[in-house]
């Protein structure tokens, strides 16, 4: 009595089928695969600028993984393309290359075997489409976008080619604005300092702001005052977008013009701010009404004793304030002799 | 070694200061009086000016002192005629030494004769308002003028280097200098000028501004394998064509102004040049991977009449500008600015308003578009010589509005306004011999954040409201005693911050007379209580605090150009998270002549 095989079910009749065809197919034997993936780059790059990007290229912080399948050697080119929201900006074809099966890890597109491409920096640049070309020129960075790196393996022949695909962001957020006091603001009480966030896409980066304020003296420029002078405040506020000058802080004397500026810092994370982080500068004139009492007469009013400050490059700006430089907010000085720069 | 160097150090220190001290007492007008007036007319040296000296004196305990123990200061400001060439010296030197990138010890000094004038030392020139205006050099600078045409030239240090924030990113764990910002290279900045006619005139101008980093003067050199990112050595070239007309209209006056910058501004001096070839220009100003090319300019129209003025402004800053002649500069951002002012009533009432429109986002590849308009309304009325009132409304209404195509349309989104109000009324009256004057400052602000992240609880909103209120009594006598009290409160209510701040002030100044010198004693004490509370990721941080400070202060008229201003000032503080008790002694001395 023999034996007898259990009939195969014919789900599994199909599939042995199909396999023998594969296996047995006058092609399959030959056929290799050329397989990219682009590694490194940080879903928000740390820093939009183009050179810091080619220079983070070409020292290897970004890689890219080939693997090689196969028995026989494969001659390969490679095309990478740079999209920005879905639209191509620039690609480049290489030279073809050899390789013999395996995986090759490349840091540099110099690394052996190398991948060389007939162009340069600026080949790329003159390709850019015209708005794009336009804000590299003129920034040095990157438009802000997501953007898409991909590393598409051209070879020769019957070779199976599986493309690397990176996508990242480009951010650049605002520095904070300065919101209040603001534009030679007269301010009676110490005041409240509010100024707009660093909003951003990373998952929550807890931003410090650091707040500075300085005396302007009579005759300087709000800029030269940040640059020189002692600070009356200099601290750092942990997440908040306010702060108050409260009464137990370095005491502002009254008639007094102030500078005051935030600076914006991510701690801990490559977050890129525009400026560094650092706002505009502002300025305001602490006049209590207690001021009143310091003239001889008290009938005077502040404005008959304002002595003009000359600020003429900051008044006449736009860039800090929107009042003029005689304005009825000018400030008055009538405690510090003015100092005169040329 | 370390001893002896201090040693050194002091003496120098000590032999500075005697310097200093006879430098005041040779130049003082005392010293330069001593001649008869009737010599002092026909004297070929005319003297004017001030010098004087500020002192600080420090002391605190319970935290961390937030002043130095001991601040001194000496400046003069004299202007010297000698046979007809005026020169002007300013100096001011301080003990302190801060890190910031110019040192707080400014001299100056700056003479004219006929057409021509020069300066050295500390100086802020205001050539072009985007070329070269703003910034201070240590340096010198010469401009000639024959017949109205203009040739100047200035060169100095903008910046000295410093170190700023230290971080341990590196890998190693090593602090690198800069990495977190606040870095700052010593910078060179040289700037010529050519032109006709002045500045605030009828006027064609042109001037050039090269700047550069010494990338020596900074260590910022790789540790533990990374590269701090926050500075980088930068160079600078720059073109300011500037054009004016001002003419007569009536009483008054017109004038339209167009200025404009053509900046080349190289970020990183160490990236790879490009192969672009800029003629006789290429070996000062190669170009690099990080060189940007980008413009500044505005035009504006401004009319000035006894009683009247106004003036229209537009101002257009491409992405990407900058110059090493200009501090703090923001790029991509155009605005229209109208400022009108008027006086009415024979100058008892005046009114002042402003409208700003500002957009950036101008080559429209970034992910939100912002808009910000400004407008503000200040009124002056004194319908009476005892009463007085000034008032004012300030609104600043930005949005930011993210691209069809961003991811993060919802973050990106913003929407601010901020309305503050003010209102003075003052009201004086003579009875008898006493005056008494009477005042009041209201001020009401409200930041209200509408943004979507906000309504939807993506984050905290940046919404408050601070209201603020003084009152003042104050009585002067016949007698110069003068009384007064004040008392003054502060409401602030926000997402991330309540606070309230009750307080009151009195004080009075007394005029004496002491073996003929006129003296005016000053004395304030306040007491003012806070309570604050923040709130900040689920945090609630609650407390309260009471400052008792106390002042005390005499300005004495030692001759009828001099005088000696002391105070001194104690605050202590009860409760809070840091309690504490300063005192400071402030002396100045001022000589003008």
């Amino acid at each position: 009595m023999s034996a007898t095989r259990p009939p195969l079910s014919p789900m599994l009749r199909y599939f042995v089928l199909a396999i023998g065809l594969v296996l047995l197919s006058p092609t399959a034997h030959a056929q290799s695969a050329v397989q990219a993936s682009v590694m490194g780059i940080p879903p928000l790059l740390p820093n939009p600028y183009v050179d810091q990007f080619a220079q983070d290229v070409d020292t290897g912080r970004f890689s890219l993984q080939v693997t090689v399948m196969g028995m026989r050697p494969v001659t390969t080119a490679w095309r990478v393309t740079l999209r920005r929201d879905g639209q191509d900006l620039v690609s480049a074809v290489s030279e073809p290359v050899v390789y013999e099966p395996g995986v090759y890890f490349y840091r540099t597109f110099d690394d052996s075997p190398a991948i060389e491409f007939d162009l340069s920096y600026g080949d790329i640049v003159d390709r850019l489409p015209g708005e794009v070309r336009d804000v590299v020129l003129q920034t040095g960075a990157l438009p802000e976008g997501i953007y898409t790196v991909e590393v598409e393996p051209l070879p020769l022949g019957d070779v199976l080619s599986i493309a690397g695909v990176a996508e990242f962001e480009v951010l650049f957020p605002d520095p904070p604005q300065l919101v209040v006091p603001y534009g030679d603001e007269l301010v009676t009480q110490p005041p409240l300092f509010a100024w707009t966030p660093v909003v951003t896409t990373l998952s929550a980066p807890v931003i410090t702001y650091r707040v500075q304020i300085v005396e302007v003296i009579p005759g300087q420029t709000p800029a030269a005052a940040i640059a020189a002078n002692r600070p009356v405040l200099d601290t750092f506020v942990e997440g908040l977008t306010v702060f108050a000058y409260t009464p137990d802080l370095y005491p502002l004397q009254p008639e007094r013009r102030y500078a005051w500026f935030v600076v914006a810092e991510a701690e801990g994370t490559e977050l890129p701010i525009r400026e560094g982080g650092a706002s505009d500068v502002t300025t305001f004139v602490y006049r209590p009404l207690t001021a009143l009492f310091d003239s001889e007469d008290p009938i005077v009013q502040p404005e008959e004793r304002v002595r003009e400050a000359a600020t003429p490059t900051e008044a006449r700006g736009l860039r800090d304030t929107i009042a003029p430089a005689d304005s009825l907010s000018v400030p008055s000085d009538t405690l510090r002799a003015p100092r005169q720069h040329p | 070694m370390p001893c002896e160097l201090k040693a050194r150090r002091d003496r120098a220190g000590t032999a500075r200061w005697i310097a200093l001290l006879a430098f005041v007492a040779i130049f003082s007008p005392e010293a330069l009086s001593q001649e008869a007036p009737a010599q002092a007319a026909a004297a070929p040296l005319g003297v004017t000016g001030a010098v004087g000296m500020n002192y600080e004196f420090n002391s605190i305990s319970g935290r961390p002192a937030r002043r130095s123990g001991f601040y001194g200061e000496v400046f003069s400001q004299l202007s010297l005629d000698f046979y007809g060439i005026e020169t002007e010296l300013d100096l001011v030197l301080s003990t302190d030494e801060s890190r910031s990138r110019q040192s707080a010890k400014e001299f100056g000094l700056q003479g004219q004769w006929g057409w021509g004038e020069g300066g050295l030392g500390h100086l802020t020139l205001d050539w072009a308002p985007y070329g070269f205006s703003g910034i201070t050099l240590l340096g010198g600078y010469v401009s000639v003028a024959p017949k109205g045409f203009l040739l100047s030239f200035a060169g100095g240090r903008s910046q000295r280097a410093t170190p700023g924030r230290f971080s341990t990113i590196g890998s190693a764990g090593l602090p690198v200098p800069g990495a977190l910002g606040g870095a700052t290279y010593e910078r060179w900045v040289w700037s010529g000028r050519l032109g006709y006619g002045d500045k605030e005139r009828s006027h064609v101008h042109v001037v050039g501004v090269y700047g550069q980093d010494r990338s020596s003067s900074l260590d910022l050199g790789p540790v533990g394998g990374v590269r701090p990112v926050a500075v980088r050595p930068a160079q600078n070239l720059a073109l300011s064509p500037s054009l004016g007309l001002s003419l007569p209209a009536g009483e008054g006056r017109v004038s339209a102004f167009a200025d404009g910058t053509v900046s080349l501004y190289t970020r990183d001096t160490g990236a790879d040049k490009v192969d672009l070839d800029l003629g006789p220009l290429t070996d000062l100003f190669p170009i690099r991977r990080s060189t940007g090319a980008s413009f500044a300019t505005d035009a504006r129209i401004e009319g000035a009449w006894p009683t009247w003025g106004l003036k229209a402004q537009y101002e257009r800053i491409q992405p990407g500008f900058s110059t090493m002649g200009v501090p703090y500069i923001r790029d991509d951002h155009q605005a229209f600015v109208f400022q009108p002012r008027a006086q009415f009533l024979e100058r008892r009432l005046g009114v002042e308003g402003g409208l700003r429109l500002q957009k950036n986002n101008l080559s429209g590849t970034r992910s939100s578009t912002q808009r910000r308009t400004e407008a503000d309304l200040r009124v002056r009325y004194r319908p009476v010589p005892t009463f007085n009132i000034a008032g004012s409304i300030r609104g600043q209404f930005t949005s930011s509005d993210p691209t069809a195509s961003s991811p993060n349309s919802i973050l990106l989104e913003r929407r601010t306004n901020v309305l503050v109000f003010q209102l003075t009324p003052t009201y004086t009256r003579r009875a008898g011999s006493n005056t008494h004057t009477f005042a009041m400052a209201g001020n009401f602000q409200v930041l209200s954040d509408d943004s979507r992240a906000v309504t939807q609880g993506l984050r905290p909103g940046i919404g408050s409201t601070n209201s603020a209120l003084t009152g003042t009594y104050s009585i002067g006598m016949a007698s110069g005693l003068q009384l007064n009290v004040a008392s003054n409160l502060q409401a602030t209510q926000s997402d991330m911050l309540d606070l309230l701040t009750l307080g009151g002030t009195a004080g009075g100044s007394l005029p004496i007379t002491v073996r003929d010198k006129k003296a005016r004693i000053n004395a304030t004490t306040s007491l003012t209580r806070t309570n604050r509370t923040t709130t900040f990721g689920g945090t609630v941080d609650e407390f309260g605090f009471t400052v008792l400070s106390a002042t005390l202060g005499s300005r004495i008229q030692l001759s009828d150009v001099d005088n000696l201003q002391l105070k001194v000032r104690t605050t202590r503080t009860v409760g809070g998270p840091a309690p504490f008790t300063e005192a400071q002694l402030l002396v100045e001395y001022e000589w003008r002549f």
